[in-house]
């Protein structure tokens, strides 16, 4: 009888634990049992131009731009076809480089960058000629900027703000204005501005390509937030919110405020892409309670139109982190993991 | 005697069941993709200064942002 006990012990454990990994995802942004996988094409490993952390990925004209957040500079410019590369934005706190950048964008003209610690935004023109010239716009020094993308009239930013969550700074005039508002959390219904810029500080932002409109991603939700770009203003086209994440906030002023996120909460919309149609967007689905250490490996593709409406949702066929559109070749490319990162390339 | 024996095998199994399940389970089936495996796993830092975990995104304590997330304890 003893031995009876002990034979079913090992299969209550693993029913137990079948049982306990069923938490988490939203249903509603999980791929139907029948849906297509798409399939991706591996080009090359990032290994080939000696990057080893790739954590961001865009392209304009022939060239590609990653964000290499272990190497000595932040951005490592390559193009496919050849081997050498070029680093711009020394790693260093002086004035002029950065430390850490975030908003790796680009139009067909250039690449942008932001330096989140002092709101310098780094341009680095496409130039067909080689070594490219990197410069610098300074946004408003009244705010933390975080996430900021700009196309060849003004820059959309959001950040840490108190008067609106988004920023829209005309290049022409240089003005600065603030507008719209962060989601609403349920649980906390009383939050003020600059407590749920905290709460919702880790965005994606993507302008269209025409500039008309642009996208904003949550990565720590599923919280999509698509915005009209009027004459000199942001109006809100759709606030698509899947689901709230799961946090732990106290104190209210800025030296005292803590947002923590639950090791169960669910990532969300970890990179975006954007083209004149669509709106794709990674869904991570991964918790820290079950995927400790492949939250940004992502393997769900959601197709949104710009009025919000969701065009289809796909698996990968292996884990992507990061994508980039290309307005020519009407497709994405992404860092995918074989497991070692490389460049890879969708069949949309 | 042989009592003990058979209970310390039987422990033996359920241990082994138990890793070999935490392994092969995440929705992944093979050990290239197991956490255990993960080149991410091993490179992954954590920035205790701000109690911030290497993931993309913010980690905004005392109103500085790093890179990372800050989960509750």
């Amino acid at each position: 009888m003893k031995n009876i006990f002990y034979l079913l012990l090992p299969f209550l454990f693993i029913v137990e634990w079948g049982c306990s990994s069923e938490e988490g995802q939203p249903d509603a942004l999980r791929p139907e049992e029948n849906s297509q996988v798409l399939k991706v094409e591996v080009i090359a490993p990032f290994e080939k131009w000696g990057i080893t952390h790739p954590t961001g990925i865009t392209k304009s004209q022939q060239i590609f731009a990653v964000t290499n957040r272990t190497a000595e500079n932040n951005i490592s410019l390559f193009e496919i076809g050849r081997d050498d590369r070029t680093d711009c934005i020394t790693r260093s706190r002086t004035n002029g480089q950065a430390f850490y950048t975030s908003a790796l964008n680009a139009t067909s003209q250039e690449i942008s960058t932001l330096n989140f610690h002092t709101g310098q935004l780094f341009i680095t023109p496409a130039n067909e000629n080689g070594m490219p010239e990197t410069y610098s716009i300074q946004l408003p020094s009244d705010a933390r900027h975080l996430i900021a993308a700009k196309n060849d009239r003004y820059v959309i930013a959001t950040g840490l703000y108190e008067k609106g969550r988004y920023l829209l700074y005309s290049l022409q005039d240089q003005k600065a204005e603030y507008f719209l508002s962060y989601p609403e959390h349920p649980d906390f219904p009383n939050l003020d501005e600059y407590s749920k810029s905290v709460l919702y500080a880790s965005s994606v932002l993507r302008i269209k390509p025409d500039g008309e409109a642009f996208a904003c991603s949550d990565m720590r939700s599923g919280i999509l937030d698509i915005c009209r770009i009027g004459e000199n203003r942001i109006e809100r086209i759709k606030l698509l919110t899947f689901y709230f994440p799961q946090v732990h906030i106290s104190g209210s002023t800025p030296k005292n405020l803590k947002v923590a996120y639950d090791k169960s909460t669910v990532h969300g919309f970890l990179d975006m892409a954007v083209s004149n149609d669509r709106i794709y967007v990674l869904y991570s689905g991964k918790s820290k309670k079950r995927d400790r250490y492949n939250l940004g490996h992502c393997q769900t593709l959601l197709t949104f139109d710009w009025m919000g409406n969701r065009i289809d949702t796909r698996s990968l066929e292996i884990p992507v982190s990061h994508i980039c559109y290309d307005q020519e070749e009407k497709t994405l490319y992404g860092i995918g993991y074989t497991p070692e990162a490389a460049i890879v390339k969708f069949s949309l | 005697m042989k009592k003990t024996k058979r209970k310390i095998i039987y422990v033996l199994a359920i241990i082994s069941i138990i890793i070999l399940t935490a392994i092969f389970s995440n929705d992944r089936n093979s050990l290239t993709f197991s956490d255990i495996f993960a080149i991410e796993a091993l490179a992954g830092e954590e920035n205790t200064k701000y109690n911030c975990v290497a993931h993309p995104g913010f980690c905004i304590i005392d109103a500085i942002p790093q890179p990372g997330v800050t989960y509750k304890d």
